[in-house]
C-alpha cells in the first residue's frame, strides 16, 4: 500500500515527513535496549512481509502485518516500520524516498493505534474476545492504512475523489488475510513468550 | 501467569482451526492490487515498445501511457492493450531531440516513469533517408529509360536502381536483427525489473540487524558508563 513517488504534493509530503519525524521521535525514546532486538526482528517481519508474493491464480498477494508490529512493539512500531520501507525503497524502488515520511505515518500510525487501544482485551482470558479483538488488530490496521492513503490521495488531488476509497475495497481480502494471521502469530506467542505481550513492556513503560 | 496455561491448552485446541482458515483464505483470495509497478520501454526497429506489469505474470492493463520529452511537453498519449503492452511509431512522436520520459499511470497513486535515453532512439533516418534516396532516382530513371531505349545490357547509370534494390533488401534483413536485437533488450530489461530476488530479501535482513547492532553499540556504551 504504498505511495509512488511524484504522485504527492509538496505540502503534503511535508506533512508526512514531519507526522513521521514525531512518531518515529517518540517511538525511539520509548525504545529501550533491551527491546533492540524484537524491533529488529519486527522490522525485519515487516520487510519480508511485504516481499513475499504468494502466487494465487493470475495474481500475488502479499501480507503486510502492521497489526502485529503494532501490538509487539507500541510506539516502537514507527521506527521499525520507518526501517522496512526505507530498505524497502532503497533496495527494490518500492515507494521512495521524498514518500517514506507519508508511508511511514500511513502504514505505522494504525499499527500504533490498533496495538494500544486492543492491548487489553488482547490480553484477555477469555479465547474468543482475545481472537476478536487480535482479528480486529490486524485488519484493521490494513483498513485504516488504506482509509489514509485514500485521504493523502484525495489532499494531493481532487480528481481522486471518492474513487481513492476503491484502494481499501481492493485491500479487503488482505485485511481478512491479516485477520487472521495476527490470530495465529498472537496466540503462538502467547503461549511461547507471554511475557512480549506485557501490557508495560508495550507501552514502553517498563524501567 | 495463571491464565496462560489455561489458554495455551485451548489455543493448542484452536491451532488446527486457524490453520485452516489461513490456508483456505489463502486459496480463496481475490486478486488484489499490488503496488509495485513496472515499466519499461525499448526500441523496435522503428517503433517504441512500452510495457507495463506489476508481477510477472500480470500485466498492466489498459493502463495511461504518456510520453514526455526532456522539457516535459507531452508528445504522445496512449493505453495499454490487454498484454500491457503499447506500441507506437517513432514518427508519430514528431521530432524529439533528447530523452522521452515515459509515465504509466495506474491509478490509485500508483504511477512509475522510465526514461528512454536519447541514444537508445534512432534518429528518424526513415524520413531523411527516403527524402535522400528520392532525390536521386529522377534522373537515374531517366537515364535508365534513355539507356534501355539504346542498350539492353546493364549500364553504369543502372547501378542507381541497383543501389536502390540492395539497399531495400539490407533493410529487409536488418529488420530481423533489428527485431533480435529488441527482444534481448527486452529479455535483459525484464532481468533488471524482476522482483525482489532471495538474495536481495536476505541481504535487507542483513541490513536491519547491522543497523541495530550499531544502535545496540551506542545504547550499551551509553549504559555501561
Amino acid at each position: 500500500m504504498h505511495i509512488s513517488e511524484g504522485v504527492l504534493s509538496a505540502p503534503v509530503l511535508a506533512a508526512g515527513f514531519a507526522l513521521g519525524a514525531a512518531g518515529v521521535a517518540i517511538g525511539l525514546k520509548k525504545m529501550t535496549y533491551d527491546r533492540l532486538p524484537e524491533v529488529a526482528v519486527l522490522a525485519s517481519v515487516f520487510f519480508v512481509a511485504s516481499l513475499v508474493h504468494v502466487p494465487i491464480g493470475p495474481s500475488a498477494v502479499h501480507l503486510i502485518l502492521p497489526g502485529v508490529c503494532g501490538l509487539l512493539l507500541g510506539w516502537c512500531a514507527f521506527p521499525a516500520i520507518l526501517v522496512g520501507l526505507t530498505l524497502q525503497s532503497l533496495l527494490f524502488q518500492y515507494g521512495g524516498l521524498t514518500v517514506l515520511g507519508t508511508n511511514t505515518v500511513i502504514m505505522a500510525f494504525p499499527a500504533v493505534l490498533l496495538g494500544l487501544t486492543l492491548g487489553k482485551p488482547i490480553r484477555n482470558d477469555t479465547e474468543y474476545v482475545r481472537w476478536v479483538a487480535e482479528f480486529f488488530c490486524g485488519a484493521g490496521a490494513v483498513f485504516l492504512s488504506g482509509v489514509l492513503v485514500a485521504l493523502v490521495l484525495m489532499l494531493t488531488n481532487e480528481a481522486f475523489e471518492w474513487a481513492a476509497f476503491a484502494v481499501v475495497a481492493a485491500h479487503v481480502p488482505i485485511m481478512i488475510l491479516e485477520g487472521l494471521i495476527t490470530i495465529f502469530i498472537v496466540e503462538f506467542l502467547r503461549k511461547l513468550r507471554p511475557e512480549m505481550l506485557d501490557a508495560k513492556r508495550v507501552k514502553g513503560e517498563e524501567t | 501467569m495463571p491464565g496462560s496455561s489455561l489458554s495455551g491448552k485451548s489455543g493448542s485446541q484452536s491451532f488446527p482451526f486457524i490453520l485452516a482458515a489461513v490456508i483456505g483464505m489463502l486459496l480463496i483470495a481475490l486478486p488484489c492490487r499490488a503496488h509495485k509497478i513496472n515499466v519499461f520501454a525499448y526500441v523496435e526497429g522503428d517503433k517504441i515498445v512500452v510495457e507495463g506489469y506489476f508481477t510477472k505474470d500480470r500485466k498492466a492493463v489498459s493502463c495511461a501511457v504518456q510520453f514526455l520529452d526532456a522539457q516535459g511537453k507531452e508528445l504522445h498519449k496512449g493505453k495499454t492493450d490487454d498484454q500491457g503492452q503499447y506500441i507506437v511509431p517513432i514518427a508519430d512522436l514528431g521530432s524529439v531531440d533528447g530523452d522521452i520520459l515515459i509515465t504509466l499511470i495506474a491509478g490509485e497513486g500508483h504511477k512509475k516513469d522510465y526514461r528512454l535515453s536519447a541514444d537508445e532512439i534512432p534518429k528518424p533516418t526513415g524520413q531523411t533517408s527516403k527524402t535522400s534516396r528520392q532525390e536521386p532516382p529522377a534522373p537515374v530513371s531517366e537515364s535508365v529509360k534513355t539507356t534501355r531505349t539504346t542498350k539492353p545490357e546493364i549500364h553504369d547509370d543502372d547501378f542507381g536502381a541497383l543501389e536502390q534494390a540492395i539497399e531495400a533488401i539490407v533493410k529487409r534483413e536488418n529488420q530481423k536483427i533489428v527485431t533480435m536485437l529488441g527482444n534481448q533488450q527486452k529479455l535483459l530489461l525484464e532481468q533488471r525489473n524482476s522482483g525482489p530476488a532471495l538474495k536481495d530479501i536476505i541481504g535487507g535482513i542483513g541490513w536491519i540487524l547491522g543497523i541495530v547492532g550499531v544502535i545496540a553499540f551506542f545504547m550499551g556504551r551509553n549504559r555501561s558508563r
